[in-house]
């Protein structure tokens, strides 16, 4: 009973809300850096994602498998993913990215890296409304 | 049985009796009834506690908000228009009950709830510090300040419990129970008693204060009045039995307001006579319950929910935003907690005195030209009651929405709890809509027409009661008052809903 007591007054003393960053620092893993851009004004309809990979030597990494995930904020709504795929020079993009609702949303990129590593960045977007 | 007197009982609603269900009735009359139902609130409630404070910051992969903001107003709007008022019946914040026991024999005594406080102003008052916070901290966004919530719920009602007599909490603070007491008026079920007559000739009225009964007197604890066990219609076990923790005694129910389902009458009553009687949506609004019960109090927290649900929702559409930058702009300000009391207080005040205007117009129109009979508290009592099944038909078509929306992402947020804490499971995020998008306005607007339809009904009954020919013409302002907040609901549901976290920003 007194350790259930200490285990519960450490939750609630211990526990600070884990802050979601926002306007994200760029991810690293192993010297790999990633970013995430959202293409023009944010806006209800289809939008461009762009994830930009550069290895530790600032070489572009090529055939990482890139996720985007668009969550608003609000439980129970649907998250909006898609598969982001390779341009040029380490750029990848989504195609069939679109926000669904006006409000605010979390855009995370989750990075497969070819040599199984993961890296992840994110950022808060208001989609306004019409 | 002794008859003592045949007090004159209101009239109850004499529908079918569901405690006649094959089993249902001996399963009420079980002493841990209500425990089978408030365990597994308990359950959950430690689970939002856990993940509202450790796991996963965003508020669609938490089970503190998901299951608090999305499934909890879902189900306990679907519960009060089909059944009745299911949550407060397996409400698990009693269970704090036995602490409360052990503390209580600390303290010289009970203390008595203030007289000052015997009615609902407290409530509306939390009510509203409620509403206000839950936008001024976007608390449907943060699983951490949902759980803080939920503790300090948990608190509360210990400590109400302890210092003051059972049934405080439910009947003078609990805002969300008073929120189902306001709208349990419009369910198709009551509390009523299977034969008044039968009453008439009850004695201690143990519905109401309890009994103790055990095969002889000398095993009596005197905490309530002794009928033998030989006495009990249908003996359901020995030992105590309380009454009514909210006061009410079961044949002068004429409302939901404060009754909390708990069913205690149920087992107290020695001669098995409650019901659990199925009657009209919202008969009790043409009969003036809470002309003797509640009153005021009771009316103002009905009319003062009808509006701040459509408030509620409107902060969730473009519009809304608009005003509220326009209103910044022009006072020079980006505090949003300012803005926010002012739009509450522009809301309020303004639903207050059109639902003034009225009814003092409906009264004038009915003929009450007498002063002292014209009063605006009066005519509220009166009319009042028309805003009821549009302040339900609003709040459940808002709640209906969130819920249909996402009902089935308590699945992969499961999931995804078990997942936080290291077990191998990949939550479905795709699990999240019960119905098609394209479904959610006719099912909202559904809503918001039979209930305002109900509405015209309500006005209709009161004006005939009150005016009979006459009350063609008081009826003129109720009606156009419902056709305008109808297509006003309507209007609301049929934005786009923007989710946005504050009034200039983003929440993160
Ligand atoms: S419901 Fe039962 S306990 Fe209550 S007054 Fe009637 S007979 Fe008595
Ligand atoms: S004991 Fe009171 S609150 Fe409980 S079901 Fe009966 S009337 Fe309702």
């Amino acid at each position: 009973m007194r350790f259930l007591a200490v285990v519960v007054l450490f939750i609630l003393v211990g526990c600070r809300p884990l802050e979601n960053t926002g306007q994200a620092a760029t991810g690293t893993e192993g010297g790999v850096r990633v970013s995430l851009e959202l293409v023009g004004p944010p806006a209800v309809g289809p939008a461009e994602v762009r994830v930009y990979l550069l290895g530790g030597d600032n070489k572009a990494v090529t055939d990482a498998t890139v996720t985007v995930t668009g969550t608003m904020t609000h439980a129970g709504m649907e998250p909006i993913i898609a598969q982001a795929v390779p341009a040029e020079g380490g750029l990848y993009r989504t195609e069939d990215f679109a926000f669904d609702m006006a409000g605010d949303w979390l855009l995370e990129a989750d990075v497969t890296l070819p040599d199984g590593g993961e890296v992840t960045d994110e950022q808060a977007v208001t989609v306004p409304g019409g | 049985m002794n008859r003592l007197h045949r007090p004159a009982w209101p009239r109850q609603p004499r529908g079918p009796d569901l405690l006649r269900l094959p089993g249902l009735r001996r399963f009420f009359r079980w002493r841990y009834a209500r425990l089978v139902f408030q365990l597994p609130l308990l359950l959950l409630a430690v689970f939002v506690v856990v993940d509202g404070l450790t796991g996963d910051q965003l508020a669609p992969r938490n089970l503190a908000t998901t299951t608090l903001w999305l499934h909890y107003r879902g189900l306990v709007v679907i519960a009060l228009a089909l059944l009745g008022n299911a949550f407060c019946a397996a409400c698990p914040l009693l269970l704090t009950r036995g602490l409360s026991r052990r503390l209580e024999r600390l303290l010289p005594r009970k203390l008595s709830w203030p007289k000052l406080l015997k009615n609902k102003y407290l409530v509306i008052t939390l009510l509203l510090l409620f509403f206000l916070s839950y936008e001024v901290f976007d608390l449907w966004a943060s699983p951490w300040l949902t759980a803080w919530l939920v503790i300090g719920y948990f608190a509360g009602v210990l400590v109400v419990d302890t210092l003051f007599p059972a049934g405080t909490f439910c009947r003078y603070v609990c805002p969300l129970g008073n929120f189902n007491f306001a709208f349990a008026t419009a369910s198709p079920t009551q509390i009523a008693a299977v034969d008044p007559d039968v009453c008439s000739g009850c004695r201690d009225k143990p519905c109401l204060h309890g009994r103790e009964s055990y095969p002889e007197p000398s095993q009596a604890q005197g905490q309530a009045a002794f009928i033998p066990l030989s006495s009990i219609q249908n003996a359901n076990g020995q030992g105590f039995f309380p009454g009514c923790e909210t006061d009410l005694m079961v044949p002068t129910v004429v409302s939901n307001m404060d009754c909390t389902l708990c069913m205690n009458c149920v087992r107290a009553c020695p001669y098995d006579n409650v019901a659990l009687t199925v009657r009209a949506p919202g008969l009790e609004w043409t009969r003036a319950p809470w002309a003797k019960r509640g009153g005021f109090a009771a009316m103002l927290l009905g009319i003062l929910l009808t509006f701040w649900g459509l408030l509620n929702a409107v902060a969730m559409t473009g519009p809304y935003y608009r005003g509220a930058e326009w209103l910044a702009t022009v006072l020079g300000t980006r505090n949003e907690a300012l803005l926010l009391i002012l739009i509450f207080a522009a809301v309020t005040l303004s639903g207050l005195a059109l639902t003034t205007a009225m009814s003092l117009l409906a009264d004038r129109l009915g003929g009450v030209n007498n002063s002292a009979k014209s009063t605006p508290k009066a005519a509220l009592m009166r009319w009042g009651y028309v805003l009821l099944p549009l302040g339900f038909g609003f709040w459940a078509a808002h709640y209906l929405f969130h819920f249909l929306t996402g009902a089935l992402s308590i699945v992969p947020v499961t999931q995804h709890f078990f997942e936080f804490w290291g077990s191998a499971v990949d939550p479905n995020w795709r699990l999240s809509r019960l119905v098609p998008t394209r479904w959610l306005f006719p099912i909202g607007a559904g809503f918001v027409s039979v209930y305002s339809l109900l509405a015209v009904w309500v006005a209709f009954r009161i004006a005939l009661r009150d005016f009979g020919k006459r009350g063609v013409l008081a009826l003129w302002p109720p009606l156009l008052f419902i056709l305008a907040f109808a297509a006003f609901s309507l209007l609301v549901l049929a934005q786009p809903m923007e989710m946005r976290g504050t009034i200039f920003g983003p929440t993160f």
